[in-house]
């Protein structure tokens, strides 16, 4: 998943965290800030929600640490599973829609401004679709291509076998397409209206 | 969705994000789903050449001062069992992995009978019932309530390997302890991290104290049957003494303002595949499981 960092392993962090070593917990938020942010962005698409979520995310994790066992899941592997009822219970008690008003940070600095501006649209309407799926859906694919998960590590992150992740993947995709192909159509139809 | 579909579209996820394949060399492997990967590889691609977002500079300052000064007032603790159980993870299997454990048992004791369950106890590696033996411990390890519970588990299934190990000695079965030994390794550095993760001081040293003898004993008893193994064991015996001296280590460090408690070592992540019943002539304090689910992902 995620290769062993430098310095002190996840479960020596997670062992001293778990005897109230807040700056133990502090260096386990450090290592996985970006990978859960990066995750929750791409679900909600709002920085700020993003942000939000992502403390709250790291805040569950630290309240159920003493339940945590080193051996049943890869730390990274919870924390997915913690962001992802984070998101579902925001999106519960929270029904507005969502969105884009915040532009996400592209880190592509090789990129030119064009491209940049090309990649963000084509990534932001993506992204939007996205989140119109089901959160079993947007899950898979949040795992598999914006976490760049392999199958078998997206199996740990969900509780299900790679055959059974093999077959969401294939669902959602599928769903993901006919979504957009129903946008695309609608606004032609907005585009021929206005042209008429 | 048919299954050949979903297949293809998987591997050729794989191929191309593993470099070995190209879009146009899985079309071509694939005509007859080429409509399908037409679709729906793009899409895939797209979503994985999202940009490498980070959080903002501000952000990244702030929010692990933040938090860490939110942390104290919320000291990690032990859920209610109430909590555990509606906080379970989405999926509903790993809800009924524990229950499908406890069934298992109880089909164990109802197909073959209580009495070939107890002879289990006492069979070796490679033996009919050897099997039985490692899942009845699966069960008694996974039912642990707490850390203390499981070190003391690991603590009781590694010695009783190395009575597997003396027993297949004297059967003249040296050849075939190496699985004994490996999983020896196993559950000695399996009960060693799981140790540094116990709350109670008091109950810390306890265990400490527990751990240190037992290593102690297993030297022992590794160097008196390592000159009766024959050579293929060699290695594992070798893994076995260095793991104890890892142990030991990982043991004697006592980290500040936790006076009794281990200080913490990396350990790699046992594998921990296998169990056992304490051995009657090393029998390890007794305790009992409690059925509680621990896995617990918060929502």
């Amino acid at each position: 998943m995620t290769p062993q960092p430098i310095g002190p392993s996840d479960d020596e962090l997670i062992i001293r965290a778990r005897r109230g070593d807040t700056a133990a917990f502090g260096d386990l938020y450090e290592r996985y800030l970006n990978t859960i942010y990066r995750y929750v962005l791409y679900r909600v698409s709002d920085v700020a929600e993003a942000e939000d979520l992502t403390e709250t995310t790291f805040l569950k994790a630290w309240q159920a640490l003493a339940d945590y066992r080193v051996r049943d899941v890869p730390f990274n592997a919870w924390l997915y599973r913690i962001a992802h009822n984070v998101i579902v219970d925001q999106h519960r008690t929270r029904k507005d829609t969502l969105s884009l008003d915040q532009h996400i940070e592209i880190r592509d600095e090789a990129a030119s401004p064009e491209d940049r501006l090309g990649w963000h649209e084509s990534v932001e309407s993506l992204t939007l679709a996205l989140q119109q799926l089901p959160p079993a859906y947007q899950q898979v694919l949040a795992l598999r291509f914006i976490s760049g998960l392999s199958h078998a590590e997206t199996g740990r992150v969900l509780g299900r076998s790679e055959e059974a992740v093999r077959v969401l993947q294939h669902r959602a995709l599928s769903a993901l397409r006919t979504l957009l192909d129903k946008t695309m159509d609608s606004d032609a139809r907005k585009l021929d209206t206005g042209f008429s | 969705m048919p299954e050949n579909s979903t297949q293809a579209l998987a591997n050729c996820l794989d191929a191309i994000e593993q470099g070995s394949a190209s879009f146009k060399e899985c079309l071509a492997h694939y005509p007859d789903q080429h409509s399908m990967l037409t679709e729906l590889l793009p899409l895939a691609l797209t979503l994985r050449s999202a940009p490498a977002v980070k959080p903002s500079l501000d952000f990244r300052l702030d929010a692990r001062q933040q938090l860490i000064a939110r942390l104290p007032m919320r000291r990690p603790r032990r859920m209610t069992l109430r909590a555990k159980w509606a906080t379970w993870p989405g999926s509903l299997k790993s809800k009924w992995l524990l229950a499908g454990r406890a069934i298992a048992i109880l089909a164990v004791f109802v197909f073959l009978g209580a009495s070939t369950v107890v002879a289990s106890a006492q069979s070796l590696p490679n033996d009919v019932l050897y099997p039985v033996k490692r899942a009845i411990e699966q069960v008694r390890l996974t039912l642990a309530p707490d850390d203390v519970s499981s070190s003391l588990l690991h603590l009781s299934f590694a010695t009783e390997r190395l009575d597997e190990v003396e027993r297949l000695i004297e059967l003249d079965r040296g050849t075939e302890t190496a699985e004994a030994l490996e999983d020896f390794v196993n559950q000695i550095q399996a009960a060693a991290l799981t140790t540094t993760a116990i709350h109670d001081a008091e109950q810390h040293a306890a265990v400490m104290t527990h751990l240190n003898a037992s290593l102690e004993t297993s030297e022992s008893i590794l160097a008196q049957t390592q000159v009766r193994l024959p050579q293929s064991a060699q290695a594992a015996v070798k893994r076995a003494q260095n793991a104890i001296s890892s142990s030991r280590l990982h043991a004697s460090s006592k980290p500040s303002g936790h006076p009794p408690a281990a200080s913490i070592t990396p350990f790699p992540a046992p594998t921990l595949t296998c169990t056992a019943t304490p051995s009657p002539s090393r029998k390890t304090p007794d305790h009992k499981p409690d059925p509680t689910p621990v896995d617990t992902v918060p929502r």
